[in-house]
């Protein structure tokens, strides 16, 4: 499905000022893959397989007069292709980090994610958390969400 | 030293909701896009300085 997009999208239009890399990681089944085909096409596909590996689409923007290209970069969430998923991260300048609202569990695993960024990219990325399907039941608290974020927001470590 | 600078915000695929502004939000964030716009527009005043100087000199005949 990336892979058309890919073909109508990347090689031809080169008219871009700014190229943004953006990776898309979290656990599998979270909905990385429908948030970037609905993103790209306005798509949403209901029996979406797991992404296998790796697959990127790119997309123009415009944004304060600047012509932004996102190489949007869609990973497999699964455990066995974490090794792959960190190659991706490089020269990446920014990161959506995607966990499932009705599954704790991709919360509490979000701690995993920001690690592996931390030790992949440098400081200059920027993490978006995207908190997906919240049209479902909520599994995951406000207040702790909130104090998540906050908390993360300002944790500066030294290596 | 290392320091991530998190947000948040609440999406839905399935309702296309906040898609659109995740990726917004994310482009007008992003650190180094902030250094080519302020860069750009440093060498646009930079010009424009230049021009004005010469548009200036031309007077002094």
């Amino acid at each position: 499905m990336l892979k058309n997009e890919l073909k109508t999208n990347s090689y031809l239009e080169n008219d871009h000022d700014y190229m943004v890399k953006v990776v898309v990681v979290g656990d599998s089944g979270v909905g990385k893959t429908n948030i970037i085909s609905r993103y790209l096409k306005n798509e949403f596909n209901e029996n979406s397989k797991s992404t296998i590996g790796c697959e990127f689409a790119n997309k123009t923007i415009r944004v304060a007069n600047i012509k932004i290209k996102f190489q949007i970069w869609d990973t497999a969430g699964q455990e066995r292709y974490r090794a792959i998923t960190n190659s991706f991260y490089n020269y990446s300048k920014g990161v959506l980090l995607v966990f499932d609202l009705s599954e704790h569990s991709s919360f509490v695993n979000l701690e995993g994610w920001l690690s592996d960024i931390e030790k992949n990219i440098g400081k200059e990325v920027s993490i978006l958390v995207l908190g997906n399907k919240s049209d479902k039941e909520r599994k995951v608290d406000k207040v702790e969400l909130d104090n998540y974020i906050k908390d993360n927001s300002k944790n500066v470590k030294s290596d | 030293m290392l320091c991530l600078d998190l947000e948040y915000i609440e999406t839905s695929a399935l309702k296309n909701e906040n898609i659109d502004i995740a990726f917004d939000k994310l482009a007008k964030s992003n650190k180094g896009l902030n250094v080519y716009y302020i860069n750009n527009t440093i060498t646009l005043a930079l010009l424009l300085l230049i021009i004005i100087y010469y548009y200036l000199l031309s007077f002094r005949d």
